[in-house]
């Protein structure tokens, strides 16, 4: 009895993976899949990849992080993340970056400086920090491929980019 | 009376003109209006299935088919058989709403609502582009329930023709693969007569190589299995997938977002083939006796993928067949060191004993096989926890979840080259490069129960019920919440009523029927007193007043004047005020009539205002008085709550019973691997007991030289080996 | 030696196997019927789902929306040759109502004839005012604003209200209406 299409017959072969390990690392862990709650929908512009949804990415792990022009860490934060980008953008991850600035322009001044190739998405009305209860700059937010939020982080100190590298990892293998 | 006529026809023919132009007029108006009723079709209910179509489409072409299958499910609950009504302007693209509707039910799983719909649709329909779908979709209905031989005659039904014309490539090339397979399947044709008929960028194409190289294989014809093989395991160009397009594209794009997994590009795939390739080659190549090319082709293998511990033994072995035994032990010590363990990795003790037993070193050999027996006792024990651990409930539905999973290929960066140290290994080396494996046998005994169909199946089934519960779950938690609503608007609306009377919105009445009541007092004096005078303005009641006043006056005046025998007042004044008084007489009566009707105008008028504002009241009182409890929105919703339970339980029963089977089928699997690690230590421990007689007869030096682990990060060159032990013999 | 050979073949026709058995079709097993009967069972509870669906879908908009202030405004997209829409922004009686945007995806699927429901709103009896903002890139890759409105009377029935846009071949622009249904 067959439930599948012949596509995925074909493929079960290679696709198939499976690790029961879970990565715990000084006490840094991806929350428990069952206990975790669906991360909100949204749908913002972006600066250069047309407008973006966040339900449209389920089957990708997603890293939001909320920036804004004023935040000294953000600056440091920006070009370790698109490291991060270039590690694992072909496996399945992307970073969305929505810039909370008032006057969306002002994202240029780090922008210029740092070339991201990730989307920077734009929140001017803080509708969507405000949908995920931002209180602090920068905060992170790591999704699972399920649309699940697993992790989340106020601000910036140095080697937390470690921290959400072996979330990432971890939720990738899933 | 043709003057009279002429006359009246000159002074009417203008009118008459008129008259005509205004017929014709509205003559052509009454069509156009006729004309457009027609075209703009006002039935409400058409508007309401057009929009339910539409929104369908909307959530399909989205790749969302719950929500598609929703509006339809609505869509057909206006009417029966409202997917006829769908007007043909809506069906472009060949959009069928039946075959749409079916094409819906297959990609969400509901395969014999849509195998049924597809045979409606047969029989329905006389078009052979309609046809040509209804066919192949019913086909790829069948293949997937596994009725394979309807499956086969389905496809059958189109032609070639049919299939180039009306299908778009993708749906093509999967036609063509399904009928590989089934023929394949049944026997009647090698998978090679339809590699030809494949579009060239298509992602089966190597699939059909790779199952028709293993046919050749089997019929022993190995030469053209290896030929095959090679051309599989050269790097192809990597090929944009053909621009999905026509109106089946949201099924197959579901098919790769199905696993979860949207990245797999099909790069990673074709290298995932080429390593499978690559080592098939490699066992065929040794079985010829062909070690040195063997060598190439293992080396070839990515390590890290799938297939690199079988790789490594491979190499091992082809090693150890050209007389590099030295290189085949580094090898398979590479592999023993390995954190996990792995039926390749077992079976490297038992390789580097034979090993050592080809090169006369049966001492080595005893160790390696007693490292080997500490080995299997330990794994052994990983499988009894293991099978304890599959029996856990919780167990199987992790296994759902994280069954998405993709076998990561991770570059090395300069960090993971740190981190990842397996011990004892202290040279870069093939070990370093894996991405950190599962470390327990139980994740690699589930990895291959996993590659079979039907576990895959099941284990997606229970992770569909698991969605369905929290579904479910979720819907009845809003049901809770829409009797809290209603719980509010019911005090709300008892509220509002309260204020209401507070407002003293009654209030108006009494002082209503006050009014009326005086102004009917007043008609009613008027009426008997037959004067008007009490219906006067007050000016003049003022008059009135004054002159009955100044008469009085003027009579006390008199009677005064005739005590005090004084001289009577003049007449005038008695004139005058008589005087007076007529004319107010008369104007009152002048007045009378319509004074009488103003007031009784204003009597009615009050009356009306007297009756609205009572019909008023009682409205207000009995919508107060109503109490409205809102009971037949309470009773569906509790009838919703109702079914929603009852789904929760046949959710619940059909997850356990997929559960135990999946555990059996975990369980079978972990005593195979038992069994085999078994097999492995008594072979090894008959190894022993013949090896140590063998090194207790010979005469052994303990300095033989430790054999060093090769260097596996590139191919070995042929002959060094037997270098190295050359020059170490000469320290 | 013989051990080699064991080995050898074992492992190769291990790897065969497991080849043949990924990439061929299953025969049929021999407790089939359960399995038939387990899948059956699994259909029938998703058909039950969908239905469940429908009816809290009829009962939500019944609760929350009864028809007598019932309105809807609905999107459709003829062709987007013409006019790529980027966002649209609806305003009822001068009020922001709604503001959405339109991903790619959503884009081909409003192409290919899909019919967005915008918005759903509660608006007493009487006279209203709708306008319509579409903002959204043109031929020549032009940045277009567009707006249109309409004044509407909301009797006791649902009402509902088309935006629409539809390419004008004639003039190679973008045309923007919006129609009571």
């Amino acid at each position: 009895m067959q439930y599948f299409s012949t596509l995925k017959q074909a493929r079960s072969l290679i696709t198939l993976m499976l690790s029961l390990s879970l990565l715990c690392i000084t006490g840094v862990h991806a929350a428990d899949k069952s206990s975790a709650v669906m991360a909100a929908d949204f749908t913002l512009a972006s600066k250069a990849h047309g407008n973006l949804r966040l339900q449209e990415q389920i089957g990708s792990v997603v890293l939001i992080n909320f920036w804004a022009s004023w935040c000294g860490p953000c600056r440091q934060e920006l070009p370790l993340l698109e490291e991060i980008q270039q590690q694992y953008a072909d496996l399945g991850f992307t970073i969305f970056a929505i810039n909370v600035d008032k006057d969306s322009s002002k994202a240029d001044v780090l922008l210029n400086d740092i070339p991201v190739s990730f989307p920077v998405l734009f929140d001017p009305d803080s509708k969507v920090s405000e949908l995920y209860q931002v209180k602090a700059m920068p905060t992170t937010v790591i999704v699972d491929r399920d649309g699940k939020v697993r992790f989340a982080h106020l601000g910036y100190k140095n080697g937390d980019t470690d921290k959400y590298q072996h979330i990432i990892k971890t939720l990738l293998r899933e | 009376m043709r003057c009279l006529a002429q006359r009246y026809l000159h002074k009417l023919w203008p009118n008459i003109l008129r008259g005509v132009v205004m017929a014709l007029l509205s003559l052509g108006l009454c069509h156009a209006q006729q004309a457009s009723v027609s075209s703009v079709n006002t039935d409400p209910k058409q508007v309401v299935v057009e929009k339910y179509y539409q929104q369908a489409l909307y959530a399909y072409f989205q790749g969302d088919f719950a929500q598609a299958l929703l509006y339809l499910a609505l869509l057909e609950q206006t009417t029966p058989q409202a997917l006829t009504l769908v007007p043909t302007y809506l069906r472009n693209e060949a959009l069928e709403p039946l075959l749409l509707k079916g094409a819906i039910s297959l990609a969400y799983g509901l395969e014999d609502q849509a195998a049924a719909i597809f045979q409606q649709s047969l029989q329905q329909y006389s078009d052979s582009e309609k046809r040509t779908f209804a066919w192949f979709l019913l086909g790829q209905t069948y293949y997937q329930q596994g009725r394979f031989e309807q499956a086969q005659q389905a496809f059958l039904a189109i032609t070639a023709d049919d299939s180039l014309v009306y299908l778009d490539q993708t749906s093509r090339d999967t036609l063509l693969y399904s009928q590989a397979q089934l023929a394949a399947y049944f026997g009647t044709e090698e998978p090679g007569a339809w590699l030809s008929k494949l579009s060239a960028d298509s992602i089966y194409l190597p699939y059909l190589q790779y199952n028709q190289a293993l046919v050749l294989l089997q019929q022993g014809k190995s030469q053209e299995a290896i030929t095959q093989l090679r051309q599989l395991a050269e790097p192809q160009q990597s090929s944009f997938g053909a621009l999905v397009d026509g109106w089946l594209s949201p099924l197959w794009q579901a098919d790769e977002q199905r696993d979860g997994d949207t990245t797999l590009s099909q790069d990673e795939e074709r290298r995932g083939l080429r390593d499978r390739a690559n080592l098939s080659l490699g066992y065929v190549l040794l079985q010829q006796n062909q070690a040195p090319e063997a060598y190439r082709v293992f080396a070839k293998v990515r390590r890290a993928g799938l297939d690199g511990d079988a790789a490594l033994l491979g190499y091992g072995w082809a090693a150890a067949k050209n007389d590099e035994l030295q290189t085949a032990l580094g090898i398979w010590q590479a592999l023993m060191q390995l954190p996990y363990d792995s039926s390749f990795s077992l079976e490297a003790y038992l390789a580097s004993a034979y090993a050592y037993e080809q090169a006369f070193a049966p001492k080595q050999a005893v160790q390696v096989l007693d490292q080997g027996v500490k080995r299997f006792n330990s794994a052994l024990q990983q499988i009894q926890l293991a099978k304890q651990q599959v029996q856990k409930p919780a167990f199987i539905v992790a296994l759902a979840n994280h069954i998405d999973a993709q076998r990561m290929d991770v570059p090395p960066t300069d960090a993971q080259r740190s981190e990842v140290q397996p011990p004892g290994s202290a040279k870069t080396g093939f070990t370093q490069y894996a991405a950190q494996p599962a470390t327990t046998i139980l994740s690699r005994v589930v990895d291959a129960v996993v590659l079979s169909n039907d576990f895959r199946q099941k284990l997606d089934a229970v992770k569909q019920s698991v969605r369905i519960q929290q579904q479910l779950e979720e819907w009845q938690q809003r049901l809770v919440s829409y009797h809290v609503m209603l719980d509010e608007r019911q005090a709300a609306r008892q509220a509002e009523a309260k204020n209401m009377l507070q407002d003293r919105i009654f209030d108006r009445l009494p002082a209503l029927q006050a009014k009326r009541d005086e102004l009917k007092q007043q008609l009613e004096d008027s009426r008997s007193q037959n004067s008007s005078v009490s219906l006067m303005s007050p000016e003049f009641q003022a008059w009135q007043q004054r002159l009955t006043g100044a008469k009085l006056t003027l009579q006390r005046i008199q009677s005064r004047r005739q005590a005090l025998n004084q001289a009577p007042l003049d007449e005038a004044y008695q004139q005058r005020l008589a005087r007076i008084e007529g004319v107010l007489s008369w104007q009152a009566s002048e007045a009378y009539p319509v004074k009488y009707w103003q007031t009784q105008r204003l009597l009615n008028d009050v009356d009306d205002a007297l009756y609205e504002a009572s019909a008023q009241q009682q409205d207000l009182l009995s919508v107060i008085n109503q109490r409205p409890d809102y009971s037949a929105q309470r009773n569906r919703i509790e009838g919703l709550q109702q079914r929603i339970a009852q789904q929760q339980t046949t959710t619940t029963s059909i997850q356990n019973t997929l559960r135990a089977e999946l555990t059996k089928a975990l369980h079978s699997a972990l005593q195979e691997q038992q069994a085999a690690i078994e097999d492995y230590r008594i072979q090894a421990q008959l190894a022993m007991v013949r090896l140590q007689d063998q090194a207790l007869q010979q005469n052994q030096h303990s300095t033989l030289p430790a054999v060093p682990s090769a260097d596996i990060g590139r191919p070995p060159m042929l002959g060094s080996g037997q270098n190295e032990v050359q020059r170490q013999d000469q320290r | 030696m013989t051990a080699t050979w064991v080995l050898l073949t074992v492992l190769l026709s291990q790897l065969l196997l497991s080849g043949a058995q990924a990439q061929q079709l299953d025969a049929p097993k021999a407790d089939e019927a359960d399995d038939n009967q387990l899948a059956s069972q699994l259909q029938q509870l998703k058909k039950e789902v969908i239905a469940l669906n429908r009816d809290l879908f009829i009962l939500e908009e019944d609760l929350l929306f009864p028809s007598s202030t019932q309105v809807v405004v609905f999107l459709a997209v003829d062709v987007g040759d013409y006019f790529k829409l980027d966002a649209v922004e609806l305003k009822i009686d001068e009020q922001t109502v709604s503001h959405y945007l339109y991903t790619e995806k959503q884009q081909l699927a409003l192409a290919k004839g899909g019919v967005q429901k915008l918005h759903l709103a509660n608006l007493p009896q009487g006279k209203h005012e709708l306008t319509a903002f579409f903002i959204g890139v043109g031929p020549h890759d032009r940045e277009y604003k567009r707006a249109t409105t309409l004044s509407f009377e909301k009797g006791s029935d649902a009402k509902m209200l088309e935006l629409r846009i539809t390419d004008t071949t004639a003039t190679q622009q973008p045309e923007f209406t919006v129609v009571e249904l």
